[in-house]
């Protein structure tokens, strides 16, 4: 018989718990400082088109990187509880988080206001949302896993 | 020290008084033993209802927490059947502009509210709110809130009033309104399909 092969007990990054939200909402927070203080006019000349492009397949992309981690704590990715239902599901979480966050720290330093262009709503908000997948993302899956490795192993 | 005298009875010798007592005693024997098969009896239909309780508790339970594809599907039909004609008729978009944002705003909280209490009576039957169910129904409330901002995105986009030039306050308004014809469009049609 041949041996099965044995999948890393990973079911704890499927949880969305206060932690992860509160290491995504710092990771969005870093973000829109890189955003603010490198990335601003860089990120604003960029066409509005290329913009939805870049937000699009990095979505695809995480809903992959996640459906992948899934299907391997259901090891099934079809069904009720298959990955990609969960990966949807932990993705929307996340970007609902980011969502929130990107939308407070744009009004509350006045980047936005009542008479500001849709257009221009729609740059800030997609450029902020791709730099800072790259903090929030790391923080909530990474760290999480740290942390929840290092409790296991005491 | 004085020793305890016995005084021992044949059956037919008992006095009347000793006699009246021992029937008390097994007259209230006899009612204990009926009280009991009684308190048995209750404890297991108790223990049967407390079951079928907690049975019908986990279906609920169950029906809250899982958000299938079908009630997806459900939520974008209800939306589309009882939202568009409000969506698409000209008199919605002539009053808009004289509306105040805020007032908007806090007409959807309420909105929202009652939707929220739609769905609670719903899934339990029951309008008072109960603390084990409000996770999951939030949860369930903000899928069915996404699903539905979802078309109505679309739907603006489609009537053009999402367009690139309009101003974040229009923008805010017409999102706003809109998700509120469709909140009550999805939650109308779950209603409906229920009965």
């Amino acid at each position: 018989m041949k041996n099965k092969k044995k999948h890393p007990d990973i079911t704890f990054l499927l949880a969305y718990t206060k932690k992860n939200m509160l290491l995504g909402g710092l990771g969005t927070l870093l973000g829109y400082l890189f955003y603010t203080f490198v990335l601003h006019q860089q990120s604003l000349s960029k066409d509005i088109k290329t913009l939805y492009w870049i937000v699009y397949c990095g979505g695809f992309l995480l809903f992959l990187l996640t459906s992948i981690i899934a299907y391997q704590s259901t090891h099934t990715l079809t069904g009720r509880d298959g990955a990609g239902r969960i990966a949807g599901r932990r993705g929307l979480f996340t970007f609902t988080i980011m969502t929130i966050i990107i939308l407070a720290l744009l009004v509350l330093t006045k980047m936005i206001s009542w008479q500001t262009p849709f257009l221009v709503f729609l740059q800030h908000f997609f450029s902020l949302l791709i730099v800072s997948t790259f903090f929030a993302l790391p923080l909530d899956y990474g760290i999480a896993a740290l942390i929840e490795r290092e409790k296991s192993k005491r | 020290m004085g020793k305890k005298r016995v005084i021992m009875y044949k059956s037919q010798d008992y006095p009347p008084a000793l006699l009246t007592l021992r029937r008390k005693r097994s007259a209230l024997i006899e009612k204990i033993s009926r009280i009991e098969k009684e308190e048995e009896e209750i404890l297991q239909q108790l223990t049967k209802s407390q079951r079928e309780e907690e049975h019908k508790k986990q279906q609920i339970l169950q029906g809250i927490k899982h958000f299938t594809f079908n009630e997806y599907a459900q939520i974008v039909i209800g939306t589309c059947v009882f939202g568009i004609p409000a969506i698409f008729s000209p008199d919605m978009w002539d009053i808009l502009p004289r509306v105040n944002v805020m007032f908007l705003f806090y007409i959807h909280l309420f909105f929202l509210a009652c939707v929220f209490l739609a769905l609670n009576y719903e899934f339990r039957d029951d309008f008072n709110l109960n603390a084990s169910f409000l996770k999951l129904l939030a949860k369930r409330f903000y899928y069915v809130y996404f699903s539905v901002a979802m078309v109505v995105v679309l739907l603006l986009t489609l009537l053009d009033k999402l367009a690139y030039h309009l101003t974040m306050l229009e923008i805010t308004k017409n999102f706003i309104s809109t998700q509120s014809v469709g909140l009550f469009g999805a939650v109308t049609f779950s209603f409906l399909k229920k009965d």
